[in-house]
């Protein structure tokens, strides 16, 4: 079969205004439309009307403590002991007694490292002198 | 009915061929009658807005990128004033917006695949449709299009729920479109059915037949609905 215009007649797309029913307003007609898609489950995707919104303004906020800034901004994740995880707390918790301020798990690692670095850096007596000769 | 057609190709479900469909239409309507047409893209995936961006579509086909539910009556509106026809592409899920483009349709296509899970889905848009219809107090037509049928046979699940449908008194347009390459090339390349070559894909001919077959089926239950709401005027 093919679709030569001899076939049938030619498609022409003139027709005459005659719209149906009364003319309604454009909240009537949402209205409806609502209605008639709720009932039938095809539901509404718009935000909804009737969230609550908040009357505070920003000088009804209570003011937030400001927090001590401390420089540790990166993230860092890994696995360790549970005893080495239990002395960091420790550590922790008796340097906080101590000091009379907190004193975070970060800054005890912190600490840690630092005693390691200068431990490094000190010039440790070489035990292999004592042996020579003996 | 309105002066310019408004036709909603509406399935609660995805995939039945709704967008290959209203570019079909668009296509045969614009070779045969060189009128402005309007597709409204009503699916968030829009569709026809990349189809579009492929610069090969004919200066006579108009394509609206349409947002929301806020927004698609004033795209019908505006669509109907600059042409001749409008089709409207919608979102293959249950929401509000369809319903809304229901409720200014003269004619809801329901596309259809040979499988009882898309006459399910089809018969949710037909009970929007009758419930739009009593809630605005006017006729809308509506008609099951089978699509992507195979070529070869009619497969004994299409006449098994086509014999349902019929018996159910349910509407069925009397075409069907065929799954053939050229529908699919027209997404391919940018372009509609009349200006592919038979060099870009085979079977263009019958591809054109279908399309014209389609056109007069949708063309002659306008004109009939539209002799109906003149008479009774």
């Amino acid at each position: 079969m093919t679709a030569s215009d001899n076939d049938r007649a030619k498609l022409n797309l003139n027709f005459d205004d005659a719209e149906e029913g009364a003319p309604m307003s454009r909240p009537e007609i949402e209205q409806r439309v609502q209605q008639i898609s709720e009932e039938a489950g095809f539901h509404s995707r718009a935000p909804s009307a009737t969230f609550p919104k908040s009357e505070l303004t920003l000088a009804d906020q209570p003011k937030r403590r400001t927090r001590i800034k401390t420089g540790r901004t990166y993230p860092f994740n890994t696995k360790i002991k549970p005893e080495t995880y239990e002395l960091i707390c420790r550590l922790s918790d008796e340097a906080t007694e101590r000091e009379q301020r907190p004193v975070s798990m970060a800054e005890i690692i912190e600490r840690s490292l630092d005693a390691l670095k200068e431990a490094k850096h000190r010039k440790l007596p070489n035990f292999s002198l004592l042996n020579e000769g003996g | 009915m309105s002066k310019t057609p408004v036709i909603a190709f509406v399935s609660p479900k995805g995939g039945v061929g709704k967008t290959t469909a209203a570019l079909t239409l668009a296509s045969e309507l614009i070779q045969q009658t060189g009128e402005r047409i309007s597709i409204i893209d009503a699916d968030p995936n829009y569709p026809f807005k990349r189809w579009a961006a492929l610069n090969r579509k004919p200066h006579s086909l108009d394509i609206i990128c349409d947002d929301s539910e806020e927004t698609i009556l004033d795209n019908i509106e505006r669509a109907k004033q600059s042409s001749k026809a409008v089709l409207i592409d919608l979102e293959g899920t249950k929401n509000m917006r369809v319903t809304y483009a229901v409720s200014k349709a003269d004619l809801v296509i329901i596309p259809v695949q040979g499988s009882i899970l898309d006459a399910n889905e089809a018969a949710e848009a037909i009970k929007l449709v009758k419930r739009t219809e009593k809630g605005f107090g006017r006729t809308i037509d509506y008609a099951i299009l089978f699509t992507r049928l195979p070529a070869a046979l009619l497969t004994r699940n299409f006449l098994d729920i086509s014999n349902q449908l019929k018996d159910a008194q349910i509407q069925v347009l009397d075409a069907q479109l065929i799954e053939r390459e050229a529908f699919k090339t027209m997404f391919s390349t940018g372009r509609c059915l009349h200006d592919l070559s038979e060099s870009q894909v085979s079977g263009l001919v019958k591809a054109k037949a279908d399309a014209a077959n389609y056109a007069h089926a949708i063309l002659n239950r306008l004109r009939r609905r539209h002799t109906q709401s003149t008479q009774a005027a």
